[in-house]
């Protein structure tokens, strides 16, 4: 578990996709999404969903891990489809039995919502197993910078997210210790209703917040010793630099998602 | 016997091999045992399995007779009866008050107020800690040494048989390394404890232990007493582990050639027993 | 030679008041120093350390590196990449979770070009022998190798002298003897001034000047050799002598011809061998 939120879902492979500048694949995602929102046909989605495939497989990535990234959302796919499955009326009656029945247009709204939540999830994940999460930062960083001037701190997001990537694991590790060390005192978390299992929390948590500000303030000290000041004149060591293959890629892409969004 | 490990084997799921492998050893009532080894040798997992915190593949674990390692066991008795204190167990503290702490497990086992506070009393004590000073002071605001005395005491309230010690002084300075021993010393007197004291420290280790367990790689490559595993010195000195250096000086100096007593832990009994060799 | 870092007269209070926990401090560190400082917690050894490169600025007297002095602001950045610190846990001075990007995190600051940080980076982890770690996560390293990586990262910024606060309070042994060689190395091979604060007295035999801490001031000073021959003064402190040094002084003092600057167990072996 430790690794996964480590790592986010980064699989190191190599290949176009992942060699393109994560602000490229960032911005196609965004334009997945809108295209996936406007088109409405079945040919629309079919080429989409052909569009994922092929992305999938020049990124090298093995399709069992696409469904593993849908697994936590079954749940909620599969309750849109049976919700408009047995709610949205209209046209022909597909099947009846007793008060239930499925028609038409139920159907069809209903996989039509199903797929396009499985697109969604399915594109936004190949990003995460394709782009690490300190690419991920400084793309997002790179692409928020512009906005700077209206008060976005995107220096300070890109820093947060790293700082959060780097100490998660260890406060996770450290959360298991505390709470064995508690149960060895004889604590119980297991047992009681919601009330009592939220009040057994407290030897946890309170011991998890100490222990994070006293993190927070030693690493404040130790950056502040290595000389930060802030994004104001840092450089980075792996600088973000388009290529002609990254404009090239990314428009032809872009294109090709406009077209799909317009014509079909 | 108070406590007996019965071929013990433990491994963790996303790891292929042993943490331990085929553990076997008892301990007897007010024993002071040393557990030693270095870091990923198993002695972590060890006492986890010794209260009942990890429960291990296969083998058993049996306190004053009964499997802890079954499945109907009350897990909150066997922590009751051995306690366990974690490496920097200051980082566990939460209450408000120093009271409120301490008094958290034995608050957990449903004691009554009396017992309880009478139980806070004494541990405190034990751990040279005025009770009518710091029962109210939160525990965040003492030094690094209180608090980690606190600690101590919380696992004390529990009045238990057994207790484990992970490394109780890593990270004190030496004056408080030094009183908080003695305090050990003392309230495993005082509280008639059966003590498991996991540390670096051979000096430490072969000053006050009974038996030494040595573990390595998940093997207990030794269970012996300080004196007889003096004499095991190559061996240990090959798993990266020794014994003090005094008693090294003593060792070598008998394999120089010297006939000396090489079971001696202590400064002030060497400088005896060289001198003696010397000007016989 | 000019002193690399000199006090003169520090005094330091954390509520401003009369409460100092550093009094008069006077010294220098001469380019090269190994100085080891050793003494209890609340000895006032920490709050020495974060004067030396301006992350506390002195109460009363005044701090220079290089001249120039901890409380001008425009000269604190240079203080700091001059006087790089390591800090005593392994897990809270390392910012990014690839090892080579925190090493990059100091160079970075300083606004160095892209190909002369990964030069930097190579070369620190190299010297701190972490060079085949450097793809790897931090929290998945022991004690002793976080601590060398946080040591690159400091090395990474060029600086003249390695403030070490207590390195090895949190490491086992076998961390400890990784990072004191490492220490010992870049002191000897790389010429860097070393201040290295500790608890531990058989961890600074080698150094060249070792400074006992008590209420904020010195009350020993001078060589180990000089140091470590005052057990009883150092007992008397609570601090902790090489047990062997500690053996060999009892026995010089029962009258054997015994040089009282013996550290290691070899040593004292051969000195009472040679008594025949």
């Amino acid at each position: 578990m430790l690794n996964d939120i480590m790592l986010g879902q980064y699989l190191d492979r190599d290949s176009i996709v992942h060699s393109l500048d994560p602000r490229i694949k960032i911005l196609l995602v965004i334009l997945f999404i809108i295209v996936l929102f406007i088109s409405k046909t079945l040919l629309g989605y079919a080429v989409l969903g052909g569009f994922i495939i092929i992305s999938t497989l020049i990124a090298k990535i093995e399709f069992k891990y696409i469904l593993k990234s849908l697994k936590p959302l079954l749940f909620i796919i599969s309750l849109t489809l049976i919700i408009h499955l047995f709610l949205t009326k209209g046209g022909e009656v597909i099947w009846e039995w007793k008060f239930l029945s499925i028609e038409e247009k139920g159907l069809n709204l209903g996989l039509f919502m199903a797929a396009r939540l499985i697109f969604l999830i399915t594109f936004t994940s190949l990003l995460t197993l394709t782009t690490s999460p300190l690419e991920l930062t400084d793309g997002l960083e790179k692409l928020l910078n512009p906005f700077k001037r209206f008060g976005v701190p995107a220096h300070e997001l890109a820093m947060m997210m790293t700082i959060a990537l780097r100490f998660i694991p260890t406060l996770l590790e450290e959360s298991e210790k505390i709470l064995k060390a508690q149960k060895a005192r004889g604590a119980d978390f297991e047992s009681g209703n919601l009330i009592q299992k939220a009040k057994s929390l407290i030897p946890l948590l309170v011991p998890l917040f100490v222990s994070a500000f006293r993190r927070a303030d030693d690493l404040a000290l130790a950056m502040e010793a290595r000389c930060y000041r802030g994004g104001e004149g840092r450089t980075r060591m792996n600088e973000l630099h388009l290529s002609r293959a990254d404009y090239l890629i990314g428009g032809a892409t872009a294109i090709f998602l406009i077209f799909v969004a317009i014509l079909i | 016997m108070l406590i007996k490990v019965e071929s013990v084997t433990h491994q963790y799921d996303d790891m292929g091999e042993s943490v331990l492998n085929d553990i076997n050893f008892s301990i007897n009532k007010n024993e002071f045992i040393s557990l030693i080894g270095h870091t990923g040798s198993g002695k972590s997992t060890l006492v986890q399995i010794l209260n009942g915190l990890i429960k291990p593949i296969s083998g058993q674990v049996f306190l004053s007779g009964e499997d802890i390692t079954g499945k109907d066991v009350d897990l909150k008795k066997v922590r009751q009866q051995v306690g366990l204190v974690f490496q920097y167990p200051e980082h566990q503290l939460f209450e408000e008050t120093v009271y409120q702490d301490v008094a958290f497990g034995p608050k957990n086992l449903g004691l009554s107020e009396e017992t309880i506070e009478d139980r806070v009393k004494d541990s405190l004590k034990s751990v040279n800690l005025e009770y009518e000073e710091f029962k109210d002071r939160s525990p965040f605001k003492l030094s690094g040494g209180q608090q980690r005395r606190v600690a101590i005491a919380g696992v004390l309230a529990m009045r238990p048989k057994v207790l484990i010690l992970d490394e109780p002084t890593a990270g004190l300075d030496p004056r408080t390394r030094i009183e908080l021993m003695e305090e050990i010393i003392k309230f495993k007197e005082e509280f008639n404890l059966t003590i498991i004291l996991v540390s670096h420290r051979m000096e430490e280790v072969f000053q006050l232990a009974d038996r030494i367990l040595v573990l390595s790689e998940g093997q207990l490559v030794f269970n012996e007493s300080p004196t007889e595993l003096t004499s095991k010195y190559h061996q240990l000195q090959q798993l990266g582990l020794g014994v003090p250096e005094i008693t090294e000086v003593l060792v070598n100096l008998k394999e120089k050639g010297y006939d000396l007593n090489t079971n001696i832990f202590d400064i002030l009994s060497a400088k005896d027993e060289i001198i003696k060799v010397l000007r016989s | 030679m000019k002193p690399l870092i000199e006090l003169n007269d520090v005094s330091y209070s954390y509520n401003g008041e009369e409460d100092f926990v550093l009094k008069d401090i006077d010294l220098n560190i001469e380019p090269g120093e190994f100085v080891a400082i050793v003494g209890h917690n609340g000895s006032g050894k920490s709050t020495l350390a974060k004067l030396l490169n301006g992350l506390l600025l002195p109460s009363k007297g005044e701090v220079k590196v290089g001249g120039l002095s901890t409380t001008s602001q425009e000269e604190l950045w240079q203080i700091r990449q001059q006087v790089g610190m390591v800090f005593q846990s392994p897990d809270n001075q390392l910012v990014a979770n690839i090892v080579e990007e925190d090493v990059a995190f100091g160079p970075e600051n300083l606004g160095l070009p892209s190909e002369e940080i990964k030069a930097r980076v190579k070369e620190a982890l190299a010297l701190v022998g972490m060079k085949d770690f450097a793809r790897h996560a931090p929290h998945k390293l022991s004690g002793g190798q976080k601590q060398r990586v946080a040591i690159a990262g400091i090395i990474a910024m060029r600086p003249d002298c390695l403030v070490f606060d207590e390195p090895t309070a949190m490491l086992d042994p076998v961390g400890r003897k990784e990072v004191i060689k490492t220490v010992e190395d870049l002191n000897k091979n790389e010429g860097l001034s070393v201040v290295y604060i500790t608890h531990f007295m058989n961890e600074v035999v080698n150094a060249d000047r070792i400074l006992v801490f008590e209420e904020g001031e010195i009350v020993l000073s001078g060589s180990p050799k000089d140091v470590f021959t005052k057990v009883d003064e150092i007992k008397e402190l609570s601090l902790d002598v090489p047990q062997v040094t500690e053996l060999a002084y009892h026995l010089q003092n029962s009258g054997l011809d015994i040089d009282s600057d013996i550290f290691t167990v070899n040593r004292l072996v051969e000195a009472i061998c040679s008594l025949k």
